[in-house]
């Protein structure tokens, strides 16, 4: 095949696909992507990989109030800090108190 | 009222038995009762499911022995798995069947007394007599690809041997199944946009390349029993998910029946 066949290879013109195979692919031309890339690029990317690769064990998910979100998320634009560290700055200290029944969670508790 | 699916590639070497007997030994550890026939003179579903050879296919389907289908039927080891052998003697039945008037139908006359729920049935990687047989007894064709061009042509080929006999067979393609997928070749990659550009919704989610595969055929295993874990039954991790393996494939062929 000729690997420079724009028409045949290419990612974005694919018709409707199984999501499985849509998803591989998507990795696969990230990959592709970044092969493309200068080595000191290619290996900045590398390295930021790494790190979200270490980071996965502690991510969770979280349903919060809207309004709580887009709060967070303006904070964190102002104080130039990923919202995950805003949200773990602000979380020690409550975190603490509850620990040592300085609070507690009557009233605020949903079956 | 049984669903037949046909395994079939012109092209050698694609993962077709290891896909029958993994689809074959998944569907019945899922209840279903299924029967899987071996059309392939190499009789490679016996050594898979650790069994002796046999000519249980020549048996069945020779005009001079006609045994019913019940007597030739071998039950696999495996709860709700019935298989059908073939060997050498496959090659002499096909020239036996030469002569035959109504060749086509004969694999589509003899299982319609069957009581399974799903037939698989393991073509050999040649355009013959029982591989047209298959096509005209089936309601589904399943393909598997290597992702090199050769096996891809080999789709192709199918393709054009199923419309051939379209007046005869109301098979429909339910998929096309990339084997031997290795996400970090460019080859793969570029063969995998291929197949979905062309196939669409037809490919199914690949199987990642995987030596637990050949390892379970030597003990005489099914993945599910040998690797449980292998890659090629559990895809590959994404995220907090899994993404292609028979294990995922598996769930789509539920779909159809």
């Amino acid at each position: 095949m000729n690997r420079n066949t724009k028409g045949l290879t290419s990612f974005e013109e694919l018709p409707v696909v199984d999501p499985a195979v849509e998803s591989l692919l998507g990795q696969g031309q990230r990959r592709q992507d970044e092969a493309r890339l200068p080595r000191t690029e290619r290996s900045r990317k590398k390295k930021e990989r790494e790190r979200a690769e270490k980071r996965k064990p502690n991510r969770i998910n979280l349903d919060l109030p809207v309004d709580l979100k887009k709060r967070l998320e303006h904070l964190a634009k102002k104080e130039g800090v990923p919202i995950s560290q805003l949200v773990a700055f602000l979380l020690y200290e409550p975190v603490h108190q509850l620990e040592n029944r300085a609070i507690s969670l009557w009233g605020y508790k949903i079956a | 009222m049984h669903t037949i699916m046909a395994i079939l590639n012109q092209k050698g070497g694609v993962g077709k038995t290891t896909t029958a007997v993994t689809l074959a030994s998944g569907l019945a550890r899922n209840g279903y009762h299924v029967l899987l026939i071996d059309l392939d003179t190499q009789g490679n579903v016996a050594d898979s499911l650790g069994l002796p050879h046999s000519d249980d296919l020549r048996r069945l389907l020779s005009p001079d022995l006609r045994f019913p289908l019940e007597q030739v039927i071998t039950s696999s080891g495996i709860d709700h798995l019935d298989v059908i052998r073939s060997d050498k003697s496959t090659t002499a039945l096909k020239q036996t069947l030469a002569g035959v008037t109504m060749r086509e139908y004969i694999l589509a006359d003899v299982l319609e007394s069957s009581a399974h729920d799903v037939i698989l049935l393991d073509c050999a990687p040649s355009a013959d007599l029982l591989h047209f047989a298959a096509l005209v007894a089936a309601d589904y064709l399943l393909i598997p690809t290597r992702l090199d061009k050769l096996a891809v042509n080999g789709v192709r080929d199918a393709l054009q041997t199923l419309a051939a006999l379209k007046r005869i067979s109301r098979c429909q393609v339910a998929g096309i199944l990339p084997t031997f997928y290795e996400r970090v070749t460019l080859e793969s990659h570029e063969q995998l946009i291929h197949l979905a550009q062309t196939f669409g919704k037809l490919v199914l989610p690949p199987i990642p390349q995987d030596t637990q595969c050949r390892v379970a055929t030597r003990y005489g295993k099914t993945l599910w029993d040998y690797a449980p874990n292998a890659r090629a039954l559990n895809g590959y991790e994404q995220g907090n998910r899994r993404v292609g393996g028979y294990l995922q494939v598996l769930e789509r062929v539920k779909e159809w029946l």
